[in-house]
């Protein structure tokens, strides 16, 4: 059996204090620009949100907040507040938390989010967030904008791309934007939009270098850091704040793989992690670390970057948000975490099958199948949920780890 | 007679297998399967083709598992074990028209891993109430069409979908036809059996199914059912083939005057209005049918449309299911509640899965409809 030690993990000077340096800071920010009248939009995931950036509109991410009470242990009261007003306990998670959370001000983290002016998403992430989003907008009155998505069911990728995809996708954009001018009563100014462009593209590129860093044996990062650091590639992506962080971030990790020196003590596992993160509990990375073992790629991580020509911005967002997975058929995914298990020099892959999100729990098998048959890697699927933790068996989920380690051990011994 | 029409409809679900293989067999024509009611049928019986809808067994679809986990609704798992363990074996090709991303699981796992020589997904765009979706949906139809053609080798001419269109409208009049002796105070037929009549639609060729329904629509005016309607339920949700249910719910002194189900009305409200372009006119249809609410935003057209049934056909109280796991249904049910109560309509929600158990059920309709007759006592 892989037992435990007390080796600790070295957490990265960056994302030390993230949370009251960043997220808090995002959400005064959001609350400040409410009370001044800017308008606000609930926005998302796959949503070009460099668009809402360059016309001055303030971003917040449902998605994002009820990541935060899953880690401030709220989550699972405002799901209970959301069931009590007849939704089914098996909605999506982050949308019974978000709706529950409307219902108990008193107990939001950030003071709750901001009502919105609008609420803007696309159809390229799942059924739920439009509904839940349609929801949001008529019990708080506030318009919606949805992007319709064309399914890229090749799966194809930024350069193979249907042209009437493409051409339709800028249709759409272009239709956003009448509604965001109509509604905030501004022109959308080109040359700031190529501005935000430019940043947001920088972002993904300075993003791109910290995975590619973490390749290094040690990984310089882990988990740990990486779902605290994504937050800004999601969530405002075309900033200088966001481009500051991730130099900051990228020269130290670069440092650390320049001098090997790894995420934890001890490296003898090196794995792949799909889906969301138990949010409530980022810990278990660290237990991770005690047992020798680092996630090395995250296909979170992976997904939301994209290069961007400033100078053709529409085309560009075409071409980043078209191919993400959650807009494709499981072939996408399946390839994805085969080049990171390839790439990152993985030992192993752990899938969760994330009760509190279909989407990003689709054929977790069928990307087991497919990972040990081309690289003979094995990968271990754990039940769980990213928001609610009432579906987390931490006890369950550890041994399995413990297990699953032992396997690879066993592997590595026999060659 | 009435009798045995209905014995027909009964037969053909319970035998569609047979009865698909007999048609193949006697015709020489393919077969195509269809998973959701976005697919435009007219194109494939103008390509001469038979749509049949895969629909599930209610069986522990256990056989699934590998390829779809337990937490997508149970209608998309049951489906797909129906081609895992092939009783879809002589379909000659699946389409799926885009709605929710639990049947996009069972296409995408269908085509990968169940052999098929044809396999098409139909970009039903979501924003069903966006200017361009009509157009778009013309585009995407015109791909279909060619895709088709390409398989075939056969051309699909202007009368051929003339023949499509006239086939699916005539077979949609003839049962909504039927649909008005739902709204007498004594219907004249039940919900099992206005069920039973709209899945078999979807089973059978339409052609030989609207035969049946002319000689139904003969004799309904002289149909006396020689039982007490009771308590008039409406049944509101996403695919509900669930015949036992209905059964048994109308055993306890109800009958189901409508339904707001795509294996019901929802199927059959909306015909398509013939011009000049075919493909733009059936993708009107398809985007201005009465939508799943999948596709139904930013407006709740269909919570419109539900309140207006109910209102059309009298009704006394409404059962809403939430097929378990199915999200764009279930966030609609508390504003879809709210609505019906706001015209007097009393609801009771129920969750449905693969098997439903009935002991629990009974108990809690039974207490349902005493709630209603209790209403109607007190007023």
């Amino acid at each position: 059996m892989v037992e435990a030690k007390q080796k600790r993990r070295r957490r990265l000077q960056a994302t030390k204090g993230f949370y009251k340096a960043y997220i808090k800071k995002f959400y005064r920010d959001a609350h400040k620009a409410k009370a001044e009248g800017k308008p606000v939009a609930w926005v998302a995931s796959t949503f070009p949100v460099e668009i809402l950036q360059a016309m001055d509109i303030f971003p917040v991410w449902p998605e994002n907040y009820a990541s935060l009470c899953a880690a401030k242990r709220v989550a699972v009261k405002f799901c209970e507040i959301a069931e009590s007003r007849n939704f089914s306990k098996d909605l999506c998670s982050y949308a019974r938390c978000v709706i529950g959370s409307l219902s108990d001000k008193e107990n939001s983290p950030e003071e709750g989010l901001p009502r919105p002016d609008m609420l803007v998403a696309s159809t390229g992430a799942c059924d739920t967030h439009f509904k839940w989003f349609q929801y949001i907008g008529d019990r708080f009155k506030a318009p919606l904008h949805l992007l319709n998505m064309p399914y890229n069911i090749s799966g194809a990728d930024s350069e193979h791309l249907e042209k009437a995809h493409i051409e339709f996708y800028i249709s759409q954009l272009k239709e956003l934007i009448d509604f965001l001018e109509e509604k905030t009563d501004t022109k959308l100014d080109k040359k700031r939009l190529k501005e935000i462009t430019a940043l947001s593209d920088r972002t993904s590129q300075l993003w791109g270098e910290i995975q590619h860093y973490r390749k290094t044996i040690p990984s310089p990062m882990d988990a740990r850091d990486a779902f605290s650091a994504v937050f800004f590639l999601l969530s405002i992506p075309g900033s200088p704040a966001a481009v500051e962080f991730y130099e900051r971030l990228r020269n130290e990790v670069k440092e650390r793989a320049e001098n090997k020196f790894g995420a934890a003590e001890t490296e003898n596992y090196r794995l792949v992690w799909d889906n969301l993160p138990p949010w409530f509990d980022l810990k278990f990375f660290e237990y991770l670390n005690t047992l020798g073992a680092v996630v090395v790629a995250e296909t979170f991580s992976h997904v939301w970057m994209g290069r961007l020509d400033p100078s053709r911005p529409f085309e560009s967002f075409a071409k980043k948000y078209l191919p993400n997975f959650a807009n494709c058929s499981i072939d996408r995914k399946i390839h994805l975490i085969q080049d990171l298990a390839e790439e990152f020099s993985a030992d192993g892959v752990i899938l969760p099958t994330n009760w509190g999100c279909r989407m990003m729990s689709i054929g977790e098998t069928a990307v087991k199948e497919e990972v040990y048959r081309k690289l003979g890697v094995q990968s271990l699927i754990v039940n769980m949920d990213s928001t609610d933790r009432r579906n987390y068996d931490e006890a369950q989920i550890k041994r399995n780890m413990e297990v699953f380690l032992q396997v690879l051990n066993e592997k590595n011994q026999n060659g | 007679m009435t009798e045995e029409i209905f014995q027909q409809f009964r037969d053909w679900i319970d035998n569609r297998h047979e009865y698909a293989k007999e048609w193949k067999e006697r015709t020489n024509k393919k077969i195509i399967g269809y998973l959701c009611t976005y697919v435009p049928e007219e194109i494939l019986y103008a390509a001469d083709m038979l749509p049949v809808r895969i629909l599930g067994s209610h069986e522990p679809p256990t056989v699934t598992e590998p390829y779809i986990f337990a937490m997508f609704c149970h209608l998309c798992r049951d489906c797909l074990a129906q081609g895992l363990k092939g009783r879809f074996n002589y379909i000659d090709g699946i389409v799926e028209g885009q709605s929710c991303l639990h049947l996009r699981q069972t296409f995408n796992a269908w085509r990968l891993h169940i052999p098929t020589n044809f396999a098409h997904y139909i970009h039903i765009p979501h924003g069903i109430q966006n200017p361009h979706a009509i157009p778009y949906l013309a585009q995407e139809l015109a791909k279909f069409k060619k895709t088709l053609e390409d398989w075939t080798g056969k051309k699909i001419t202007n009368e051929g979908l003339d023949k499509g269109i006239k086939i699916m409208n005539k077979n949609r009049e003839l049962m909504r036809k039927v649909h008005e002796y739902r709204k007498l105070d004594n219907p004249k037929i039940t919900g099992i059996e206005a069920m039973e009549m709209v899945l078999s639609s979807q089973m059978v060729d339409k052609q030989e199914h609207s035969k049946l329904l002319n000689k139904l629509l003969e004799e309904l005016p002289n149909r006396n059912l020689n039982r007490n309607p009771g308590t008039r339920l409406m049944i509101i949700g996403s695919e509900d083939d669930d015949r036992v249910f209905m059964k048994n719910v109308e055993a306890l002194g109800a009958t189901f005057v409508i339904e707001e189900h795509c294996t019901g009305s929802r199927y059959l409200w909306d015909d398509v209005v013939p011009s000049e372009d075919r493909l733009m006119a059936i993708a009107s249809r398809y985007v201005n049918r009465v939508p799943c609410p999948s596709k139904d935003w930013p407006e709740f057209t269909r919570i419109q449309h539900a309140v207006k049934l109910a209102k059309d056909f009298n009704v006394q109280g409404a059962l809403v299911i939430q097929n378990k796991f199915c999200d764009p249904h279930g966030i609609e049910i508390p504003p879809l509640r709210e609505a019906l109560k706001q015209v007097g309509v009393q609801t009771y929600p129920l969750e449905f899965d693969v098997t439903v158990p009935w002991g629990q059920f009974r108990t809690r309709v039974e207490a349902f409809l005493e709630t209603l007759t209790g209403l109607e006592e007190l007023f």
